[in-house]
C-alpha cells in the first residue's frame, strides 16, 4: 500500500474516531450543534415552542443512535437529517390539527431584523436589511413544508444538493424542483415589495 | 458558428428565464448564463437584490440562533439516561415477574402442595395457612413453637379435604339425576305428556 493511501486511511480513521467521541458527550454535542439544528427546525416549521421540543428530541435520538452513525457524512448533516425526519413527522400530524394557531409562537422577525440592522453602518442600509429580512421571512411562511425545508438547508445551512438529498431522502432532481419553486416564490414576493 | 451566434444574440436581447435565474442563485448556472448576467444590468441588479435579501436573512437567522438562550441540558441528560436504561429496566421487570412466579411455586413445593393449587388459589392457601396458624397457636402452649413448614402443610390438607368433600357431593347429585333420567316412563305419565304436547301444538 503506498504511503499516501496509508496516511489517508489513518486520517479517515482518526476523523471517524473523533466523531464517535464527539457523539459520546451529549453536552458538547448540544453546545456545538444546537444553534444550527434549532435554526433549521425553527424556520422549517415556524413554531418556536415545537422547534425547541423537536431540537431536544433530535439530540436525544442522535445520542441514543450514535452507534448507527457510520461517519460517511458530517455530524451536522447527520443531525439535520434526523431533524428533517422529525420535522416531517411533526408536519404530518399538524396537517390534521386544523385548530392550531402557528403564528402565536412563530419566530420573531422583528428581533432578527433588529439584530441585522444594528450591524449595518448607515441607518438607511439598516432599514433596507430589516425590510429584506421581513420579506424573506414572510415569503418563507407561505412555502410548502418541503420547499421551506430544502430552502433553509440550501441557503441557511449551506448544504449542497447531494447533502440535502441525503438528509431528506429525496432524489436530487426533486430537491432541485423544490428549490426552484421556493426561489421563484420568494423572488415574486420580493418583487411585490412584501405586500400581502 | 451560426447557432452560437444566434444563441448569443438571443441572450443579448432576452433576459434570463426563471429557471436560469434560480440556477444562477444555486450556483448551477452555465457559462452562457453567467455571461448574460455580466452583460445585462437589469438581470444582474435583480440577482444581486435577491442574493442580498437571502444573505441578510441568513445572517440574521444565524445571529438569532446564537443568541437563543441555551436550555440547560440536564433534562436532556435525564431523558438520555432513562432511554439508555430501558434495557436494564426491562431485565429488572422480567426478573420481578419470574420471582413473582417462582416464590409461590417454591413455597408450595416446600409445603408439599401441588403447584397448580398454589398458583390458582394463592389467597385461599394463604387464608387457610393463617387460620391453621391461629388454631395451632391457641391449641399449643406458648413455649412450644410449631415448625414453620408444618403450618402450611396442615392448612393445605384441610383445604384439599374441603375440596374433595364438595366434589363428592356434586358427584352424588349428578348420579341421582342420571338414575332418575334412566328410569322407564310410566304409562300415566306418558299419556299426560302426550296430551300436553297435542294441546300446545293445536292452534
Amino acid at each position: 500500500m503506498p504511503p499516501a493511501a496509508v496516511s489517508t486511511a489513518i486520517l479517515a480513521f482518526a476523523k471517524e474516531a473523533a466523531q464517535i467521541t464527539e457523539l459520546d458527550d451529549i453536552d458538547e454535542l448540544v453546545r456545538v450543534y444546537r444553534p444550527r439544528v434549532l435554526r433549521y427546525v425553527s424556520f422549517a416549521i415556524n413554531d418556536m415552542d415545537a422547534a425547541e421540543s423537536i431540537t431536544q428530541d433530535c439530540f436525544l435520538k442522535a445520542y441514543n443512535g450514535r452507534a448507527s452513525f457510520r461517519g460517511d457524512c458530517a455530524v451536522s448533516t447527520w443531525l439535520i437529517s434526523i431533524a428533517s425526519n422529525l420535522v416531517r413527522d411533526y408536519t404530518r400530524t399538524q396537517k390534521f390539527k386544523f385548530w392550531r394557531n402557528v403564528r402565536n409562537t412563530a419566530v420573531d422577525v422583528t428581533e432578527m431584523a433588529q439584530v441585522i440592522a444594528s450591524q449595518e453602518s448607515s441607518a438607511e442600509r439598516g432599514m433596507l436589511a430589516k425590510e429584506q429580512v421581513a420579506r424573506v421571512q414572510s415569503a418563507l411562511v407561505d412555502l410548502s413544508p418541503r420547499q421551506r425545508s430544502v430552502f433553509v438547508m440550501r441557503f441557511m445551512e449551506e448544504m449542497d444538493l447531494d447533502e440535502i438529498a441525503q438528509a431528506t431522502h429525496m432524489p436530487v432532481a426533486t430537491v432541485k424542483t423544490h428549490l426552484h419553486r421556493a426561489v421563484i416564490a420568494i423572488r415574486t414576493r420580493l418583487k411585490e415589495g412584501g405586500t400581502r | 458558428m451560426k447557432p452560437t451566434l444566434h444563441f448569443a444574440a438571443t441572450h443579448l436581447t432576452q433576459h434570463l428565464t426563471e429557471e436560469e435565474f434560480t440556477d444562477s442563485l444555486l450556483g448551477l448556472a452555465t457559462q452562457q448564463v453567467e455571461d448574460h448576467l455580466a452583460s445585462c444590468p437589469k438581470c444582474r441588479t435583480e440577482a444581486d437584490e435577491l442574493k442580498g435579501s437571502i444573505s441578510s436573512f441568513t445572517t440574521a437567522s444565524r445571529l438569532w440562533a446564537q443568541n437563543q438562550p441555551l436550555v440547560h441540558p440536564r433534562g436532556l441528560r435525564m431523558r438520555a439516561f432513562w432511554y439508555s436504561a430501558r434495557p436494564v429496566a426491562g431485565v429488572m421487570a422480567a426478573a420481578i415477574a419470574i420471582l413473582g412466579v417462582a416464590i409461590p411455586v417454591g413455597r408450595a413445593h416446600q409445603a408439599d402442595v401441588p403447584a397448580e393449587l398454589a398458583m390458582v388459589h394463592p389467597p385461599a392457601v394463604r387464608l387457610a395457612a393463617e387460620l391453621a396458624t391461629e388454631t395451632l397457636s391457641q391449641s399449643k402452649p406458648a413455649s412450644v413453637e410449631a415448625p414453620v413448614h408444618s403450618v402450611p402443610h396442615h392448612a393445605i390438607v384441610h383445604e384439599q379435604g374441603a375440596v374433595s368433600e364438595s366434589l363428592a357431593q356434586d358427584n352424588a347429585l349428578m348420579a341421582a339425576v342420571d338414575a332418575e333420567i334412566e328410569q322407564p316412563v310410566s304409562a300415566s305419565a306418558e299419556s299426560i305428556f302426550r296430551s300436553t304436547v297435542t294441546r300446545s301444538v293445536t292452534p
